[in-house]
């Protein structure tokens, strides 16, 4: 008999994790920028410095911001256990990787020294704050296991990517290491633990809690939740001896949860329409899409000696750019939608325990976000993906998907201010009334 | 001790905590509140303490658990009805 006792699951303060939410768009809307005042050239190559600070304002900016704030308030929800001292951590490895990111992007584009030094100290000190709080969790025999144990994979790939990020910028301002001998393949598994290992992994095992919590769905297949993040981050692993044998696996075991995912979507309970759900189903059939464009003969690539008349872009950027845009970004959107409006009311709630009538203070749960306002936002994602794909095959149209990169990103910017404002003064209300 | 029973397992959140509270909103002496869940509500746990309530959850399945809910000053009353089996069940709406 488990009679309660001393716990630590208490959820973080709202404020710690919005302000990570709340960073998060600011980086892309300087992407915008970047894209539109990079001109054409920034589309010639993935290894443009400029294409360098896109991509790491998309991944480190803004998905790895998500995921940093999302992972404060998932591991009391899943696990049961929160990090310790949250409010120290949390302010020190937000404000240190804010910064360290902002310095990493300027130093691809200005290519000063001085500046790659800083994201390096700022970044690694900031990351090391918050793994090393998230670990003191996870080491932790906690509940929920499936999940857990890919957030565990996860971290490590987080680990291997910084680490081999932070060689690859060592070597950038001239300290070379025996490791760099491998040259474009260090920076092929660095791609690959960032966007498979660290933020694919972990969207799987969020994905085995969030679908059945949120919509009511069947858990997924318990081979699925068993060995699915194990087998990607064995196969991300494997690609460090081995890429050509091994992609093609990681794209098959993309496509199974991709099926997995339609499958539980298709059997969920509530039925109702939901802009989260529009935004897992985009995101898995991207995951098909990324299939069947992967199997794809060479000879419809533009990189090729092939007569057809119509070819396909670069094939890494056409696939690294959807895999990013369409499959990652919708995800993370997806969930921002959902856990915004959910973490403000929860959080409202929790303060009604003590005086019920405090309950006549909060608004119903979709004020703290219009369903409408999120259904243009995924309009929004759709047009500017749209947009991307469209550069890649004629960079002319670079300001185009500059603007709207820009307009998807002040709105979702816009929809996380309304949402935290309104928070914010219910919560001045319930304690004024506590006052009385 | 009488026993309150709530299922939440079919609701989406944030219906649960609503129903959860409204229960415990009218929860007396001698009654315990009984939520079959899918889930354990972990952030709930510390703040039904600060709130004076004891909590008590029996994990069935990965998807399936109970969780008894009752005033602190009834927690002996609790452990020796929940021991001896001798809880009468009430459903409130």
């Amino acid at each position: 008999m488990n009679i309660s006792g001393l716990s630590f699951n208490a959820l973080p303060p709202i404020d710690l994790p919005f302000r990570f939410f709340i960073s998060a768009p600011v980086f892309i809307i300087a992407c915008a920028f970047l894209v539109f005042f990079s001109g054409e050239s920034l589309w010639l190559s993935r290894w443009q410095p400029n294409m360098l600070a896109l991509t790491h304002g998309f991944t480190l900016g803004f998905l790895t911001m998500v995921m940093m704030g999302a992972l404060l308030q998932l591991l009391p929800v899943i696990g049961g256990i929160g990090i310790a001292k949250p409010r120290l951590i949390a302010t020190a490895s937000h404000t240190l990787y804010f910064i360290g990111v902002a310095a990493l992007m300027l130093s691809f584009i200005v290519a000063k020294s001085w500046l790659t030094i800083t994201a390096m100290v700022l970044l690694s000190f900031g990351l090391s704050i918050y793994i090393g709080a998230v670990v003191w969790v996870l080491i932790r025999k906690i509940s929920q296991g499936d999940s857990i144990v890919g957030f565990r994979l996860a971290i490590i790939a987080f680990v291997c990517l910084i680490v081999l990020g932070l060689l690859l910028l060592a070597n950038r301002v001239g300290i070379s290491l025996p490791v760099m001998l491998l040259g474009k393949h260090i920076t092929d598994i660095h791609a690959l633990m960032g966007l498979v290992g660290w933020a694919g992994i972990l969207i799987i095992a969020v994905s085995f809690q969030v679908l059945p919590m949120f919509h009511v769905s069947p858990n997924m297949p318990k081979l699925i939740r068993q060995y699915l993040a194990p087998t990607v981050f064995f196969l991300t692993l494997l690609f460090i001896f081995s890429g050509e044998l091994v992609l093609p696996l990681i794209f098959i075991s993309h496509a199974v949860f991709a099926s997995i995912l339609f499958y539980v979507i298709k059997h969920r309970k509530r039925k109702v329409q939901d802009n989260s759900i529009k935004y897992w189903q985009l995101a898995a059939t991207s995951l098909l899409v990324l299939n069947v464009l992967y199997f794809l003969p060479d000879k419809f690539y533009s990189n090729t000696d092939s007569s057809l008349p119509f070819l396909l872009p670069d094939k890494s950027m056409l696939l690294t750019a959807i895999f990013i845009y369409f499959y990652l970004l919708s995800v993370i959107q997806g969930m921002l939608l959902k856990i915004l409006p959910f973490l403000s009311y929860t959080h409202l709630q929790q303060r009604c325990l003590v005086d019920f009538s405090a309950m006549q203070f909060i608004p119903h749960m979709h004020n703290f976000l219009n369903k409408k306002h999120g259904l243009i936002l995924y309009y929004l994602h759709i047009v500017s993906g749209l947009t991307l794909l469209a550069v890649l095959c004629e960079s002319k149209l670079y300001a185009v998907f500059a603007l709207c990169l820009l307009v998807e990103f002040v709105w979702l910017l816009i929809l996380m201010v309304r949402c935290m404002r309104l928070y914010f003064s219910v919560n001045v209300k319930i304690n004024l009334s506590n006052n009385n | 001790m009488e026993l309150i029973r709530v299922d939440v397992k079919q609701l989406a959140p944030p219906e649960p905590m609503t129903v959860i509270l409204s229960a415990l909103a009218q929860l007396t002496e001698e009654e315990c509140l009984l939520v079959r869940h899918r889930r354990q509500p972990f952030p709930l746990y510390e703040k039904l303490q600060q709130a004076g309530f004891m909590y008590h959850c029996e994990v069935h399945s990965d998807d399936n658990i109970s969780l008894y809910i009752y005033r602190q000053d009834d927690q002996k009353l609790f452990e020796h009805v929940f021991n001896n089996n001798i809880i009468q069940s009430k459903a409130r709406n």
